[in-house]
């Protein structure tokens, strides 16, 4: 079942450029977003084998709950944005939907798999599309952030490698569930979760690994600077959950909470004086994982609950983000903030309510997962949530600072909007005050994520017994 | 078998200092194919068996082959990664084509227009 | 601990639209009031300047340390790896002595 839908996109990617129909693509991206919306009413835990091999012996696909939530954030998102640059991109298009199509195929792969090395390989197709969609435009800015992250993406997967091999060696198979009932807590066992965790932080632009994201965004096109932001930071923060779950350790952390408090701090602080409002973008993203990490870090049931939730919340408010500047610079032609002013209302109440969302004002989802990452921290340390509030707070300044260079400049230019740009923004605005108004439906879908990752016996038997 | 080992480390710290300390764009790129290297000569050293035979199961050896063969399974994984290597490094090479053509230098010191 | 959550969000959504409302009611009458209070520049012409949205925060940028973040970043390559290299040897430094 799950081969077809790789099948399915696969074949697009190679259709869309051989036909010259980017209707392909978006087709394709959507039916993997209507199969994973099939998978998540499915209460059981499923297990793939390819070939019919069995799990230690082949590669395993397993889908649990955290799994599948994750697969239907990644493709909803995905979607969307396929939609949104059916307007945006102007040239080369079929070459932009292949690469498309290339990073929903890395991204589904890293969030479903139970084989570690086949976790390579789809980050890696995930890492190659992002590198070659950086360049895409092909000026200065874009191939000197492309560079950048190649460098930079390709030393910290062969990291990823290192672990990989140590931990084959270590303990002699490669599968999730095995490994986890092999796995003891040795300083040689120690090094190899150093490695993985420094490996996926690179992608969950933590803080010494986060040096190439303002650069990259800066030269790629808006919305694959939504992309980059909400979905492959969640991957890589799904990357560290699932190998710390593998560990047996998810618990008290004090590394993540510390790299996570000073990813907060310098995150939000870099955002106040940026000038390019997608860099500023970008370096918002870097604060917002910095609190997800952090409470990650914690351990505990409302650390975990609060950090996937903060998860959604990030994802759905940059893409909104993203692609609302990305309208301004459609219409402007300029990144500037001196010179994007703009004149158009149902724009304003879209990215107001992002920013809104984004500082964490009351009826939006914003305010639901920071208020519940406050709670955790207040637990742990008060002064972990002083540092978390001080985050937020240079939240609400940067975030007015993009609101005032918008939308209450001094020389504005009125633009219509064409619809297919406006139909996405608008979609995601509803889902932002929805899930604000009843931050039940957000949290039916986390809690079985979270329960999923706290249970380590239920996998294990889930993939050897049945 | 230690030496592999030491050698695995030493040709992957060389591979990092030509990443980080070269400043050419060419070098980087030639960096990162010896670092890369490096990884696979420690995948097929955790394989290893002494006087092990090659891992091919033929009717002559159907009986001690489980005794005495060297491990396989890293030496798909060592394929697998030599193509992902080769993307990655024609990748690279492409984006410094596009550079020389666009920037006209290849001095990564001088590519520092996007900062802050 | 959601409960009455969502009374709460739809009586604060009514509330801001009462606010709303009451302000464009306060509007209508006080726009014509509006002309008389122009800045006199004995009679040369007032001119219309903005300040760019470059300094915004001007006076936080020498304070809070922004400066030697800005200077790290500096946007060669080469810096970025070295911080790669050293964050990747202190976290299983750290992995390897606390966990």
């Amino acid at each position: 079942m799950i081969v077809y839908l790789l099948l399915v996109l696969f074949a697009a990617t190679f259709l869309v450029l051989i036909v010259k129909r980017d209707e392909i693509a978006i087709i394709a991206i959507l039916f993997s977003f209507f199969s994973m919306c099939y998978m998540f009413m499915n209460p059981e835990i499923m297990v793939f084998g390819f070939g019919g091999w069995s799990p230690p012996f082949g590669i395993v696909w397993v889908l649990d709950k955290l799994n599948v939530f994750l697969a239907l954030l990644v493709t909803g998102i995905s979607s969307v944005i396929a939609v949104y640059s059916l307007k945006y991109i102007k040239e080369r298009r079929h070459r932009y939907y292949t690469l498309l199509c290339l990073i929903t195929i890395g991204l589904l792969g890293v969030s479903l798999t139970g084989d570690i090395f086949n976790l390579y390989v789809f980050f890696e197709i995930l890492s190659v599309s992002s590198y070659a969609l950086v360049a895409f435009f092909l000026n200065e800015h874009a191939i000197e952030g492309a560079f950048k992250y190649l460098m930079v993406g390709s030393m910290t997967s062969l990291f990823i490698l290192i672990g990989i091999a140590m931990l084959y060696g270590l303990t002699g198979t490669l599968n999730f569930a095995d490994l986890a009932s092999k796995i003891s807590h040795d300083p040689p066992y120690m090094v190899a979760l150093g490695l993985l965790v420094a490996g996926f932080s690179l992608k969950a632009t933590i803080v010494p690994f986060h040096a190439w994201k303002p650069d990259a965004i800066e030269g790629t096109p808006a919305p694959i600077g939504a992309i980059f932001t909400s979905v492959s930071t969640a991957i890589g923060v799904y990357g560290i959950l699932r190998i710390l779950f593998i560990f047996n350790l998810i618990q008290i952390n004090w590394v993540l909470i510390l790299f996570g408090a000073i990813t907060m701090l310098l995150g939000a602080l870099m955002a106040l004086v940026q000038v390019n409002v997608k860099r500023m973008l970008a370096y918002s993203g870097v604060s917002q994982i910095g609190y997800v990490i952090m409470v990650i870090g914690f351990g505990t049931l409302l650390g975990i609950t609060s950090g996937l939730y903060h998860i959604l919340n990030n994802a759905l408010i940059k893409t909104l983000l993203f692609m609302g500047i990305g309208i301004g610079i459609y219409l402007t032609g300029k990144e500037n903030l001196n010179e994007m002013g703009m004149k158009n209302t149902p724009l304003l109440i879209c990215v107001g309510i992002g920013l809104l969302s984004l500082s964490g004002i009351p009826p939006l989802n914003g305010f639901v997962s920071k208020w519940l990452i406050f709670m955790a921290s207040w637990e742990i340390s008060p002064m972990l949530t002083a540092i978390a509030i001080i985050a937020s707070a240079l939240t609400l300044a940067y975030s007015f600072k993009i609101f005032s260079a918008m939308f209450l400049a001094n020389r504005k230019i009125e633009a219509k909007v064409p619809k297919i740009l406006l139909i996405p923004v608008i979609i995601l605005t509803a889902l932002c005050v929805f899930i604000g108004v009843f931050p039940q439906a957000g949290l039916n879908m986390i809690e079985p994520a979270v329960n999923a990752l706290l249970n380590q016996n239920q996998y294990i038997t889930a993939v050897f017994g049945g | 078998m230690i030496e592999v080992y030491v050698g695995m480390v030493l040709i992957a710290l060389t591979g990092m200092y030509c990443m980080v300390w070269k400043k050419n764009m060419i070098k980087k790129v030639i960096g990162l194919g010896i670092f890369t290297n490096s990884i696979h000569l420690l995948l097929i050293a955790i394989g290893f068996r002494t006087n092990g035979i090659p891992p091919i199961l033929t009717q002559v050896n159907a009986d001690y082959f489980a005794m005495q063969a060297v491990d396989p399974l890293p030496q798909a994984l060592v394929l697998t990664s030599i193509v992902i290597q080769l993307s990655v490094t024609a990748l690279a090479l492409g984006i410094v084509t596009l550079a020389y053509r666009h920037l006209k230098t290849l001095d990564t010191e001088r590519m520092n227009r996007l900062r802050g | 601990m959601f409960e009455q959550w969502s009374l709460f969000a739809l009586a604060f959504m009514g509330f801001i639209f009462l606010g709303f409302l009451i302000y464009m009611l306060g509007n209508r009458k006080s726009r014509k009031e509006e002309m008389k209070y122009e800045t006199y520049t004995c009679g040369e012409p007032f001119p219309k300047v903005s300040i760019g949205v470059e300094n915004f925060y001007h006076a936080v940028k020498r304070s809070l340390g922004i400066k030697d973040l800005r200077s790290h970043h500096s946007g060669r390559i080469s810096d970025y790896l070295i911080w790669v290299v050293i964050g990747t040897v202190i976290v299983i430094l750290l992995t390897v002595v606390w966990v």
